[in-house]
């Protein structure tokens, strides 16, 4: 939460994505993305876990609370994960969350998982940019407070 | 488990507890349920007997206690009714034997009950029934469901009134002009607010106030004891040193919002405290008497209706007075008192299904409401976490827009600064505060009074 | 007598049978389970008036017998007692009297090892539904215009709700009392599980003679229990009459499409996203954070509770993280039974918000908890 703005993102409204990446393979996938040079927009902010297993639900919950307009799981695709079966708790976390959250109202968009390689920079760069698309066209989330910039 | 009532508050909660809580469904008042400090009514550190900052056996301090009140002359009583009626009326005797009266700091009234409160069509709230008196909640929610409006003045908005207003501290005589109408009028009457609710109880009908108690016992108590001195005469009495000596049954004197009033009770010859808990006010005195836990009392409370509730437990509170009281030759034991409590109550058994009649008069105390000078002010709203000592909130809450005017980020602390000094407190962003007020559940050391004016400046 | 059968049974002792319900046959089998050594201890109900029940542990006989009585309008969950026993002694034994939903709570538990099943005896209660207490003696004044100190007996017969004092009896029908707002509690109103099929034994009156009780035995430790009350000269049995069994099944059937009726006139379903979202917020905004909905909560099962780690009173939230992270947590093992909202002191309709959204789970999954050792679907990972 940060309630001080800058003033020049009132114009346009830009939505925040929290975005949980795993060690191994998304978040090397992030950043082969940078090292590619692939354009992205600034709306993520990522929150590197050593694996997708990790990603608590109640991490995605607060941060949904705090005034993310999206949360997205990513890790290593089913089958990689570098714990052995780690990305499938994921699977099962977040379908279960999916269904919770999807019950208190909120749009689709705003939970996503998607499994992301290592090599996979512009793919990553794509979704960052199709999910950010999404978000604006359905706009600030519920549950963010007013005053939440 | 027995059987106990929440010691929390006056509304009477009842609940079972073995080594920990349990609901009591068929309680009157609560049908079992309970807020977060019954929740947490076993957390508790329990004071050790001490003479003169000394751990002692029980007994010896009891005989240093009686000592003392033989020696010193002036002395006061004070039980604010955080104890059995029971106990109270033995607390009585002793100040009798040395000539004086228990001060229970306040004043003797029952109004309306809850049944009232279920039934009305429109309510007037000044308390904020989440957080002062959270089992009253529920009580409103039934009537506001049954189409009852709600109004409150608060200083901030609540979510169950239909109409809030708040109440600004330059202009607080203003209450003096609500028409209350036929509205059921819901205040609270305790020691720090007297003058508050005194207007209030003025200017409505007693039938039509629900007045809420902060001790286990407030209403009980006050029945019982006759002293009618204010906590504020009382320590204005000791600073011209007309009361030389106190005795402290289960009251602390530290809810006072102004921390430096404590400092008269060192000028005492002797300050004698009997509770259970530890706190700052055990540390401070001379001689500390320790009884039983305070819901662990046996015998019958009085909740804020004047419903009569029975409290399982022990006598060791009442104990201990019996022995101080042996040295001046007077025999006391519990069922004595008892019987005199039932017969003082004017009923034969215990029946907390049922709300006897009382006829009460209200005796005002002497006190002009004033209004507070400057922009911004810190609240002090006490409540049971507080005058209990269990601080289980540790921050303020303020409005978004005066977090945005002062720059405040997540996790920053909110300075203040008054005529006493500084202090840099943790936040909560709150929508319903208006701008110029600062809620605070905790006493906080730079607070003069129960509204103290502040500004954010640096000093 | 073999696993299956069907029996109707009945204390010998003449004090028993006149305390008990339907001949004293539970209190019996309590007694039984301890002083055979059995168990260590039993859980138990002592009764202090129609309207009032303590639940008791203790390895003393004389103060099981005095928990002897049914009461209907004492609505207790047993679960977090028994969960207690297994953390003081986590190799003794205990046997308590069950109704569905305690025996629900019980078998979460034990999936999440709190409770070791082979350990625990279920005496099950077939269950109509219970009542709260306050609710129930303002309806007695209202509806039944009789003094709630003087009831002596309470009973459900035929679709009525019956109270009796000394001199007289009352009866009103069930649909009337609860059209007015009294009645069972509504998680018992929409409780379609009636006879507890997953106990250890499923005792009831339905099907039984005047002083009997109807047992079905169904494992290994409920025909345990009743030989050795049989054995030790406590009770008695007689093969279950064919008409018997036809009336049990019949109430059960009758209850459990009241059930479905009630079930639907309470969870309409909210279709519209926004409105779903105003309609969680709205029910949550009134929470004072007395956390006791956790603390009664059957199948809460946390060691270091998540939902008050994650929460902080300072936090400015549109929704308490608390009931979110609660709300996921039960989603696979809510078993609705009511107690959180027996305890809420915000009168938040608890019960409804949780099983709307662990129905959807539940459906999802194809999963009922509490009805066998089933893995729940969160730990159910390919």
């Amino acid at each position: 939460m940060r309630l001080r703005g800058d003033r020049s993102m009132e114009e346009e409204w830009i939505p925040k994505i929290t975005l949980f990446c795993c060690n191994w393979c998304s978040y090397a996938g992030s950043d082969d993305a940078g090292v590619g040079r692939k354009q992205q927009p600034p709306t993520t902010r990522t929150i590197r876990v050593m694996c997708s297993g990790r990603t608590d639900p109640a991490f995605v919950l607060a941060a949904l609370l705090e005034g993310s307009d999206a949360v997205l799981f990513t890790g290593c695709h089913i089958g990689d994960c570098h714990y052995i079966s780690g990305n499938y708790k994921a699977k099962k976390k977040f379908e279960m969350l999916k269904e919770v959250v999807d019950e208190l109202g909120l749009e689709d968009e705003r939970l996503q998982l998607q499994w992301i390689s290592a090599s996979e920079g512009s793919e990553f760069a794509a979704y960052i940019n199709k999910v950010t698309e999404e978000i604006k066209a359905i706009g600030p989330s519920p549950l963010r407070q007013e005053w939440m910039k | 488990m027995k059987k106990i009532v929440c010691y929390g508050c006056n509304l009477g909660c009842g609940l079972y507890f073995g080594d920990v809580p349990y609901f009591r469904k068929n309680s009157p008042v609560n049908s079992g349920k309970i807020c977060r400090f019954g929740m947490k009514i076993h957390r508790y550190e329990k004071v050790l007997p001490k003479v003169d900052g000394k751990n002692v056996e029980l007994d010896d301090a009891i005989a240093a206690a009686a000592k003392k009140l033989a020696d010193v002359k002036e002395m006061a009583f004070v039980s604010f009714g955080d104890v059995t009626c029971e106990e109270q009326l033995a607390f009585n005797k002793l100040a009798e034997a040395f000539e004086s009266d228990v001060h229970t700091c306040i004043p003797r009234f029952i109004g309306a009950n809850i049944e009232k409160i279920r039934q009305s069509k429109e309510i007037i709230t000044f308390i904020d029934p989440y957080t002062s008196y959270p089992l009253i909640l529920r009580h409103m929610l039934h009537a506001k469901k049954n189409g009852a409006k709600i109004t409150s003045y608060y200083w901030k908005k609540l979510r169950i009134a239909d109409e809030s207003v708040i109440l600004n501290p330059a202009e607080i005589d203003k209450i003096k002009s609500i028409n209350f109408g036929d509205s059921l009028v819901i205040t609270d009457l305790n020691p720090l607010n007297l003058d508050f609710s005194n207007e209030i109880i003025k200017s409505c009908n007693a039938e039509n106030i629900v007045c809420l108690k902060p001790f286990l016992n407030s209403t009980g108590a006050s029945l019982i004891s006759d002293g009618e001195k204010s906590i504020y005469q009382i320590f204005e009495e000791i600073k011209e040193k007309k009361i030389k000596g106190l005795y402290l049954l289960e009251s602390d004197l530290g809810i006072v919002p102004d921390d430096t009033l404590m400092a008269a009770l060192d000028e005492l010859e002797v300050l004698i405290v009997q509770q259970s808990m530890r706190n700052a006010l055990s540390d401070r005195a001379d001689i500390v008497l320790c009884g039983d836990r305070k819901f662990e009392g046996k015998g019958t409370v009085l909740n804020f209706e004047g419903r009569v509730l029975e409290n399982e437990g022990g006598t060791e509170g009442i104990k201990i007075l019996t022995d101080i009281l042996k040295s001046v030759g007077e025999e006391i034991d519990y069922d004595k008192m008892h019987a005199e409590v039932l017969s003082k109550l004017g009923i034969n058994e215990i029946d907390e299904y049922i709300v006897p009649k009382y006829d009460i008069k209200y005796k005002q105390p002497e006190a002009e409401i004033k209004n507070y000078e400057g922009d911004a002010h810190l609240v002090y709203a006490y409540n049971p976490f507080m005058w209990n000592n269990v601080i289980d909130r540790d921050f303020v809450e303020i409005s978004p827009s005066l977090v945005e005017s002062l720059n405040l980020h997540k996790d920053e602390l909110l300075k203040m600064t008054s005529s006493k000094g500084s202090v840099a407190v943790k936040y909560k962003i709150n929508n319903a505060m208006p701008d110029n007020i600062v809620l605070s559940p905790m006493k906080l050391p730079i607070s003069t009074d129960i509204v103290t004016p502040v500004n954010f400046k640096e000093p | 007598m073999k696993i299956g059968d069907c029996v109707v049974a009945w204390s010998k002792d003449e004090e028993l049978r006149k305390m008990g319900a339907s001949g004293g046959l539970v209190t019996s089998l309590l007694v039984g389970a301890l002083e055979t050594e059995l168990v260590d201890e039993v859980i138990a109900l002592r009764k202090i008036s129609e309207f009032e029940g303590v639940p008791i542990r203790t390895s003393d006989t004389d103060e099981a017998i005095r928990s002897a009585g049914s009461l209907h309008a004492a609505p207790i969950n047993l679960t977090k007692f028994a969960v207690r026993f297994f953390e003081e002694h986590p190799d003794g034994a205990i046997a308590l009297p069950v109704k569905p939903c305690d025996c629900r709570g019980i078998i979460e538990q034990a999936k999440r090892r709190k409770i070791d099943m082979d350990r625990i005896y279920l005496i099950g209660l077939n269950c109509g539904g219970t009542m709260d207490p306050i609710t129930t003696m303002e309806m007695l004044e209202k509806m039944y215009e009789m003094d709630p100190k003087k009831i002596v007996e309470e009973e459900i017969l035929k679709g009525k709700l019956i109270f009796k004092t000394e001199e007289e009896e009352k009866a009103i029908s069930i649909d009337e009392v609860e059209e007015a707002g009294y009645g069972r509690r509504e998680s018992c109103r929409y409780c379609g599980i009636n006879i507890p099929m997953m106990a250890d034994l499923a005792c009831g009156n339905w099907g039984a003679g005047e002083d009997e009780t109807f047992v079905e035995i169904l494992t290994e430790k409920g025909l345990r229990l009743m030989k050795s009350a049989v054995d030790h000269g406590l009770i008695e049995t007689a093969p279950a009459p064919e008409k018997g069994i036809k009336i049990r099944e019949k109430t059960n059937s009758v209850m459990e499409n009241v059930a479905k009726t009630w079930y639907e006139k309470v969870f309409v379903p909210i279709e519209d996203r926004s409105e779903r979202m105003k309609y969680y917020m709205d029910a949550m905004e009134d929470c004072i954070d007395c956390e006791a909905c956790k603390y009664v909560c059957p199948v809460c099962s946390c060691d270091e509770s998540k939902c008050i780690g994650f929460y902080d009173p300072m936090d400015s939230h549109k929704i308490s993280i608390y009931h979110l992270i609660r709300l996921l947590h039960l989603a696979d093992s809510c078993i609705g039974c009511g107690q959180c909202t027996d305890v809420c002191p915000a009168e938040i309709p608890l019960t409804i918000l949780h099983k709307r959204v662990a129905d959807r789970i539940q459906a999802k999954y194809d999963y009922i908890p509490g009805i066998d050792m089933k893995t729940p679907p969160f730990f159910e990972v390919e």
